[in-house]
């Protein structure tokens, strides 16, 4: 893995967000191990979509040096319908099983959690096709 | 089906050029604005750039557009 010398800042950064976040849950969760789990998971994440090559990497701004090219825009376009589409359906089938529930039984919350992981997941498959 | 009848498919050499130029995929997504992720879509056929995109790749390989993309039938 190559690393960029140049955008020495934008790892620092993200080590540093990754490190503050790590330590938020180790101080809210009491878990130290699942706080160091956690920003590592999140730096490798950040390190991940540097060097992932679906971006333009723009040397110029070492902070934010991550560009979407045409491809990458189309992708994230139909990922993002998909995923507003998928949320929109759950929502209104967990609104109508929880008007049929005596209890509303499954939160309404989850629709956004949901979202995200369509949008990435689907990202991620049209990535794959081409 | 086109106006000369029959399917066709767009076909490239873009891989074929730009090796024999003696650029890495990485060079060539750096010299003409795409991501690597992009060259190796175009060079798979999984996706068509845009007509910028073609022209500069041609220039970037020195060839002709026509070179590096080809109309071809698909029966």
């Amino acid at each position: 893995m190559k690393i960029y010398a140049k955008l020495m800042p934008y790892y620092l950064s993200r080590a540093l967000l990754a490190a503050l976040l790590g330590w938020l849950i180790a101080t809210s969760s009491g878990l130290v191990w699942m706080g160091i789990v956690l920003g590592l998971l999140v730096f490798a994440g950040f390190v991940y979509y540097l060097h992932n090559g679906r971006y333009i990497v723009d040397d110029g701004h070492p902070f934010f040096p991550l560009r979407r090219d045409d491809r990458a825009e189309s992708i994230r376009n139909k990922a993002l319908v998909v995923s507003v589409v998928v949320a929109g359906l759950a929502y209104f089938a967990i609104f109508i099983l929880n008007r049929m529930a005596a209890s509303p039984a499954i939160p309404s919350s989850l629709v956004l959690p949901l979202g995200v992981v369509v949008y990435f997941v689907y990202s991620m498959v049209l990535d794959k096709k081409g | 089906m086109s106006p000369y009848g029959g399917k066709q498919k767009l076909k490239n050499s873009v891989k074929e050029i730009r090796e024999a130029a003696g650029l890495t995929q990485e060079e060539l997504a750096a010299a003409v604005n795409l991501s690597r992720q992009s060259i190796i879509a175009i060079e798979k056929g999984r996706f068509t750039p845009s007509v910028l995109s073609a022209l500069t790749i041609a220039e970037v390989l020195n060839v002709s557009v026509e070179e590096l993309f080809q109309l071809k039938n698909e029966d």
